[in-house]
């Protein structure tokens, strides 16, 4: 029997209801739309405090006097290493010490038995994929695998996200395959930054409602996070919805494509929640801020303007150390080439901030390596140092900025040196937990800080070296803050939160659920390594004004006294200030349990000592 | 004609034979048993096994949205179906007047330029948002779609003109009947090839603006901590979905037009 037109005409209609239908009550706020799970509308919440280390590293000065300039001719000569980094100035010390893109004649990865190849890649996956094609030749019996990277190198903070699932899938080959962090090559020293509208800056509460283009879960997105713990202000985790209370994101493919969305304008229309629940309200959002480096942030600044820098890595000096991270089995197996490589490496940072010359050169190489269009030697090296420009509406702008480390500074950060925490544990695990807490759904865990960095290579330096690392000094804000007291008065406050630190009743004794309290603040500290830090005591109105006004001091004091004994690198004298206040400034009227409680407090004000 | 006639096995390894439906049955569950065979035994260790992408997909689906995400991806893929076929069907239909030729063929060399150089362009241009998304994905299917349209309507045999004219039609009737109706059945098939040109460009194009979702931007989530078999999960989805789109085009276009495989040696 064929079908009449008709017959085919009824077909189609039915056909196209149905799919439609079906897609419509799936889809939206249908009857059955309950069918087919949706991921669940995050709620906004304050971050968790990210309390940093500090961080300085000290000069070697017999590398200096030695240093010659390395040549133009590649070097070549046994296997050559690959290394992939993204455009970074904080690698400056590592482009002055390979010569160029492939290493030369008379450079410092030369002289240390090392050839190598630097490519950048600004995609962290390829960077992830190369490790495994790396292990996995590898384990096919290839001690020196041609396929893949030996080397990466990021920030330091986002390591936890990064070695998470790769990690994972490398211990799949076996777990001698795992990727490793052997050392650290500089930091980013205020060219990662949080950029918004000046307000947000001036009164950090109006950032509420604001929107900022960013890579989510990474380093950059990392700073402003840390800036709303220490603020006490709540981040919108997602990404498809729009908070009025909380400071919410427009998710980019990376941090170029952040720093485009800025200077285009570019809106949305997202649905409208609060507490966690849609208020079936629609509204267009525009994007205020950026978080982004360079050059991302001289793109910002030179196109469009109308932002400052709220906050960056020149503040939160420990937070961005640039880690190189390898396949632990090849970095046992040819550990000479990696110490040598180390070595390389400090000693370039070592002459990159001795020498002028050596600066020059490693900014012309790093023109080379990065082939940033319209970016020349003068650009890397002005960004590398760090400089303020007048932006596209006029104003000046804090631009760039990056830091080398030298084999002091590794010590430090690493906390092998007498008196110094361990500076990148803190960073590692406050970063890791961070992003934990904020998408538990996507990455539930981070690897131990002890499975993911191996110092084997950085000891056999120093042994090699004869360095005195008890007598270490740091040149680094990262490692070991330079405290300039003349500053501290006049400083601006970074962030204020108050710390909940419980002390027997009437004393300055720490009772027994004070400790856990205190490793949160003395970590969110070291991240902001290049700060100054006024501790406020306050308490309820039992008792005499004169009592409450020693008892704030005192405990006040203890807090200091603790922060200094665990880490007197990172916390010498002069950087914390104390300041009391005792019944003079209440939150809450006392006339309450709950009041008294909240008037019973620490206060942290973080401020930037620049 | 008894060689046209349905054979056994056999009849699968020679040319220009026809087998029975039961025949090629068996010839796709062998095939399929024998690549999940070549997965299973794989000496890359890194690579999910089937099991663990069967639990990536059921994660993925219960707590992730991936249901929803999909719905939301098919339903921009639509539109930019639609949007792109009216647009291509009737600038193709209009190259029967010699002064949109070079228009269209200009248009036509566009498909060599790359999606990604236009983003900014689209962005100061829509502002962002989906708009930017479909317009991307209008444009990236567009450029297709119109080089193979245009090029069916020109190979329209010069008889089948010819033989609308003695038929006394009038010029605007001929194209209706041999340039509109004619080449129906094709328009069907280059839109089916262009749907999936769309649903391949999807994942490329919904990373531009993430809030309202999409399969794309849970493949980048996955793909961005490294869950290899979350990514697996979700490139079966989209290559199964695929498929159902391939398939759910082809039937309309045989219901449509039964005679357009009269004239094929293979039916």
């Amino acid at each position: 029997m064929k079908l009449k037109p008709a017959g085919k005409v009824a077909i189609l209609l039915v056909l196209g209801g149905v799919l439609f239908g079906g897609w419509k009550a799936l889809s939206g706020g249908g009857g059955l739309s309950g069918l087919i799970p949706g991921a669940a509308i995050k709620e906004s919440a304050v971050p968790i405090k990210a309390d940093l280390p500090t961080f300085n590293g000290a000069p070697t000065a017999s590398s200096v006097a030695n240093m010659t300039l390395p040549t133009t001719r590649e070097a070549g000569g046994g296997d050559q290493m690959r290394w992939l980094l993204w455009a970074w100035n904080a690698q400056m010390g590592l482009m002055f010490a390979n010569g160029g893109p492939n290493t030369t004649q008379g450079s410092l990865m030369n002289a240390n038995g090392v050839n190598l190849n630097l490519s950048r890649q600004d995609d962290a996956m390829k960077m992830q994929e190369a490790l495994v094609a790396f292990a996995t030749e590898l384990s096919q019996g290839n001690p020196q695998p041609k396929r893949g990277a030996h080397f990466v190198s990021i920030m330091g903070d986002g390591s936890a996200a990064f070695l998470a699932g790769l990690n994972d899938t490398l211990k799949k080959i076996g777990p001698e395959y795992t990727a490793k962090i052997v050392g650290t090559a500089g930091f980013s020293r205020g060219e990662d930054k949080f950029m918004g509208p000046r307000d947000w800056k001036q009164n950090p509460a109006a950032s509420k409602g604001g929107v900022v283009a960013g890579y989510l879960r990474d380093g950059d997105w990392n700073i402003a996070l840390k800036w709303l713990g220490d603020n006490g202000l709540k981040n919108n985790p997602d990404e498809k919805t729009y908070d009025p209370d909380a400071l919410n994101w427009v998710a980019a493919n990376d941090y170029m494509d952040a720093t485009e969305k800025y200077i285009a304008g570019y809106t949305e229309t997202r649905d409208v929640v609060r507490n966690g629940k849609k208020t079936g309200e629609k509204r267009q959002i525009k994007v205020d801020g950026v978080v982004t480096w360079t050059p991302g942030d001289v793109a910002v600044a030179s196109k469009k303007g109308g932002v400052v820098s709220i906050v960056s890595t020149k503040e939160y000096s420990a937070q961005m150390p640039c880690v190189i991270i390898g396949i632990d089995k090849w970095c046992r197996q040819n550990s000479d080439k990696v110490e040598g490589m180390l070595k390389a490496i400090f000693d370039g940072g070592d002459a990159v901030r001795s020498s002028s010359a050596a600066l020059r050169k490693g900014a012309e190489i790093s023109q080379q390596v990065y082939q940033e269009k319209s970016a020349d030697a003068s650009y890397w090296e002005r960004y590398y140092k760090g400089t303020v420009e007048n932006d596209a509406t006029g104003q000046p702008i804090e631009l760039g900025g990056s830091a080398v480390n030298n084999l002091a500074d590794n010590l430090l950060l690493f906390g092998e040196v007498p008196g110094s925490a361990n500076v990148f544990r803190a960073v590692y695990d406050t970063f890791g937990k961070l992003v934990v807490s904020q998408y538990p759904e996507v990455i539930s865990s981070y690897p131990a800080y002890d499975s993911i960095v191996d110092l084997t290579y950085l000891k056999n330096v120093v042994k090699q070296t004869g360095i005195n690392v008890a007598s270490v000094k740091g040149t680094n804000a990262g490692t070991a803050p330079v405290v300039d007291k003349s500053r501290a008065s006049t400083a601006s406050t970074i962030s204020k939160r108050n710390w909940d630190i419980k002390f027997e009743s009437g004393r300055a004794a720490f009772t027994g659920s004070a400790p856990s309290e205190l490793s949160k603040l003395i970590k969110d500290l070291l991240v902001a390594g290049n700060t100054f830090v006024e501790i406020h005591g306050h308490t309820d109105n039992v008792g005499n004004p004169n009592s409450n006004m020693a008892l704030s001091e005192s405990r006040a004091f203890a807090v200091k006294q603790w922060l200094e004994k665990q880490a007197p690198r990172q916390f010498p004298a002069g950087r914390i200030t104390v300041i009391a206040h005792g019944q003079t400034q209440p939150l809450a009227p006392n006339n309450t349990p709950q009041g008294k409680a909240m008037n019973r407090r620490v206060e942290i004000k973080i401020k930037a000592s620049n | 004609m008894a060689q046209a006639k349905s054979g056994g096995l056999l009849d699968a390894f020679l040319p220009n034979r026809s087998i029975s439906r039961t025949t090629l049955i068996t010839i796709v569950v062998i095939q399929i048993a024998l690549f999940l065979l070549i997965w299973i035994t794989s000496p890359f260790k890194v690579l999910p096994k089937p099991g663990e992408v069967a639990s990536a997909f059921s994660n993925l689906w219960n707590t992730r949205g991936l249901g929803k995400e999909l719905l939301t991806s098919i339903g921009l893929n639509f539109k930019a179906v639609m949007i792109s076929s009216a647009i291509c069907l009737v600038l193709a239909y209009f190259t029967v007047i010699p002064f949109f030729r070079p228009i269209v063929s200009a248009l036509s060399k566009a498909r060599f330029l790359s999606l990604i150089g236009f983003s900014l362009v689209f962005t100061l241009t829509l502002g962002g948002g989906p708009a930017l998304k479909l317009s991307l994905l209008v444009f990236g299917m567009s450029v297709f779609f119109l080089t193979s349209m245009a090029s069916v309507v020109s190979a329209i045999p010069k008889a089948e003109f010819d033989h609308a004219r003695t038929l006394r039609m009038p010029e605007w009737k001929v194209v209706w009947e041999v340039v509109v109706l004619g080449t129906f059945d094709q328009a069907f098939e280059v839109m089916r090839q262009n749907a999936a040109i769309g649903w391949m460009m999807l994942t490329m194009v919904e990373g531009i603006a993430r809030a309202e979702g999409g399969i794309g931007i849970l493949l980048e989530s996955e793909k961005r901590f490294f869950h290899i078999d979350g990514v697996f999960a979700i490139q079966i989805t989209i290559l199964v979905v695929g498929l159902f789109q391939d398939y759910l085009i082809g039937f309309v276009r045989n219901l449509l037009c039964p005679y357009s495989n009269l004239s094929l040696e293979r039916k």
